[in-house]
């Protein structure tokens, strides 16, 4: 499934090049000097919490907005000056925007005769469309006797209907109820990878962004913070942001000693010396280091890393979830995996928290 | 207690029902006592025999309509010719109403576009505004129309001063006058009905058009129209409707050149000079055409219904 991602990596030529883009209403910065390269034909997921600038830069990249400054290429055009009907890019909107007087069928052609194509032949192309997203049975409905899910299709068939050369979808499956939010991530993904369009996906939902992407950009207040697979991103978060946004982590305090090619020797709470990865950019004094809770084993508090009481469990079915609050009051999350041999800490007890090397790294701050 | 529930929400639906039958009533009762009653009578007085002074004498008369419709001669002796009076009267009226409709039509819309797109607060004061002469009795603002556009008044007195015209301009008693007191005596009818379906506009769509490479023609011939067009035929029809039958401006601004058919029927009515059927029967012929034009305007709302489906 990832392997259409790592052909892209590397060679691949740049779909979508945002050049140092600073968007501002009024006195306020919606994006701020973000730079990004997306390659063709990948599915390339924008990731942050609601008014991280994420949509703001879908419609920057749509014509929808006017940069404060910066340019964008599309395929090496500066596109940044021209309309939105002039730019060949489409759009799936969040809520469809689906013409609702007209028929799915005129819906989808739509695009298509706007770029004069005789109107037998976008009646095809539309109708080939919409067998690819298996609606061909509802072309002749109004968009309004479809269900959610279906319209959701529709709009995706109008978008690609014209063939366009980057795909913007603004958080295409947020209006779909959970199950079939699932089901659409998987059908996304095959239908990037037939139609061998550049997808541009916005969403706020790290589990979609994890599992549909070739890469990410995470995006908070305005300003990109990393950009990456799922996997560099989850298990190499560059600052506390990321690996707080993406999945659960545990933010331990400690005082940087040093830094050097990339790792790290810190005091952690209780003045043991810990040598680990460090993420580009961090520095000497106070310092966090994240590990995902999933990495921390509880042992003895005499041989542990850092030792505490245990204060609270939580039953998860396949894990156990047990936070242990340290002497400083900080609380460390483990998770443990439910089986046979697992022993589970008594509430109150003193007990112990391990994790290897690699499960840690220093972040920046 | 779920079953309980059950039967309890079907008899309630029972009782709601037998309710409904007398909650149909004021309706009915509004129906029949302002629309077929009056229209009734209108109908019925049209076939009667006129009265000189007035009222009606209950003998069945086609007289009202032949009258209308055909001349006669000074005492009814001479074969019949067409009377082109009040078919002249009938056509002006129509051709004046529907000037109007289109003039409302050209500034109404974009006015409606230009406050339904305002943000917050000053959306309220334009609308405020629009509507803050239609505080003023009608006759009142149309007589203050009068006052402005005379051969002294002050439109001709600035136009003069400032040196644009040499002569007074003659608007006063012309078609163009009457033209005017109905786009102003209506045009908010245009406005607000538009206004209505505009803020309820979803501008996406705009903004998928555009996606879609449609140009701002396009997308307003394509997108906008067709999602604005219940308040568009909405004020079309309440600005035609009543400049049809329209009496004050063409009274007070078209004089007696520039007659239109509201005014014909109201004289029928004044005074001792009146003539109820010869009124009701212009009536029945001005309710007669609108409702040609309406039912001809859902016949090809329905064919275009058709057509998509």
């Amino acid at each position: 499934m990832h392997q259409g991602g790592n052909a892209v990596n590397g060679s691949a030529s740049v779909a979508v090049d945002v050049d140092s883009v600073t968007k501002l209403y009024g006195s306020f910065t919606a994006l701020h000097r973000v730079f990004l390269d997306i390659r063709d034909n990948e599915f390339f997921t924008l990731l942050g919490p609601s008014g991280c600038g994420k949509t703001t830069l879908l419609r920057c990249i749509a014509g929808f907005e006017d940069l404060s400054e910066g340019s964008i290429r599309l395929y090496g055009e500066n596109i940044a000056d021209l309309p939105p009907n002039k730019r060949p890019v489409n759009t799936v909107f969040q809520q469809y925007a689906l013409f609702p007087h007209m028929t799915v069928m005129q819906n989808v052609m739509f695009g298509v005769q706007r770029l004069n194509h005789p109107e037998a032949q976008a009646r095809k192309r539309a109708g080939d469309v919409l067998e690819l997203v298996q609606l061909t049975q509802f072309a002749d409905r109004m968009p309004p006797q479809l269900s959610g899910g279906q319209q959701q299709r529709v709009a995706l068939a109008r978008a690609l209907a014209p063939d366009p050369k980057v795909l913007l979808l603004d958080e295409p499956l947020s209006a779909l109820d959970l199950k079939l939010r699932q089901a659409v991530r998987i059908e996304l993904q095959q239908l990037q990878k037939e139609t061998g369009i550049t997808f541009v996906f916005v969403t706020h939902d790290q589990e979609e962004a994890l599992t549909m992407s070739n890469r990410i950009a995470v995006l908070s207040h305005g300003e990109l913070q990393q950009v990456g697979s799922a996997e560099e991103i989850y298990e190499r978060p560059k600052n506390k942001f990321v690996a707080d946004f993406i999945g659960e982590t545990n933010l331990i305090d400690v005082d940087v000693m040093s830094v050097k090619d990339g790792e790290t020797v810190c005091l952690l709470p209780g003045n043991i010396k810990f040598t680990c990865p460090a993420a580009e950019g961090a520095v000497k004094g106070k310092g966090h280091l994240s590990v995902r809770p999933e990495r921390v084993s509880i042992s003895p508090p005499a041989k542990a890393l850092l030792s505490g009481t245990a204060t609270r469990s939580t039953y998860l079915g396949t894990d156990m979830h047990v936070e242990v609050t340290l002497d400083d009051g900080e609380v460390v999350k483990a998770r443990l995996q439910n089986s046979a041999d697992a022993k589970i800490p008594e509430m109150g007890s003193r007990v112990g928290l391990n994790f290897e090397a690699d499960a840690a790294r220093l972040l920046v701050d | 207690m779920a079953g309980a529930l059950g039967t309890n929400s079907r008899s309630n639906a029972r009782t709601y029902e037998g309710l409904g039958q007398y909650l149909m009533t004021p309706s009915w009762v509004i129906i029949g006592f302002f629309l077929v009653l009056p229209v009734g009578m209108m109908l019925t007085y049209s076939f009667l025999t006129k009265e000189f002074r007035g009222g009606v004498i209950w003998e069945f008369s086609l007289a009202a309509y032949d009258q209308f419709f055909f001349d006669r001669g000074l005492f009814g002796d001479e074969p019949a010719k067409i009377e082109w009076t009040y078919i002249t009267i009938f056509w002006r009226s129509i051709w004046q109403a529907t000037a109007a409709t289109f003039f409302c039509l050209i500034i109404g819309f974009p006015t409606a576009w230009f406050i339904a797109t305002r943000t917050g607060n000053s959306k309220s004061v334009w609308l405020f505004l629009i509507t803050i002469p239609y505080w003023v009795n009608l006759l009142i603002r149309t007589i203050s129309m009068k006052f402005l556009i005379r051969d002294t008044g002050p439109l001709n007195e600035w136009l003069l001063a400032i040196g644009m015209i040499s002569d007074p301009l003659h608007l006063i008693n012309t078609n163009f006058a009457v033209q005017l007191g109905l786009f102003y005596s209506y045009l908010p009818f245009m406005v607000l009905p538009i206004y209505a379906s505009v803020e309820r506009y979803n501008f996406t769509l705009s903004e998928a058009a555009a996606d879609l490479y449609a140009s701002k023609w396009v997308t307003l011939h394509k997108v906008v129209l067709p999602s604005v067009k219940p308040g568009i035929v909405a004020g079309c029809i309440l600005v035609f409707v009543p400049s049809l039958g329209a009496f004050l401006a063409p009274d007070l601004l078209g004089g007696a050149k520039n007659f239109m058919i509201g005014s014909l029927i109201e004289e029928q009515f004044k005074g001792n000079a009146g003539n109820w059927p010869f009124g009701a029967a212009a009536a029945m012929i001005l309710l007669s055409v609108v409702l040609v034009v309406l039912l001809f305007y859902a016949r090809t709302q329905n064919r275009e219904v058709n057509a998509d489906g």
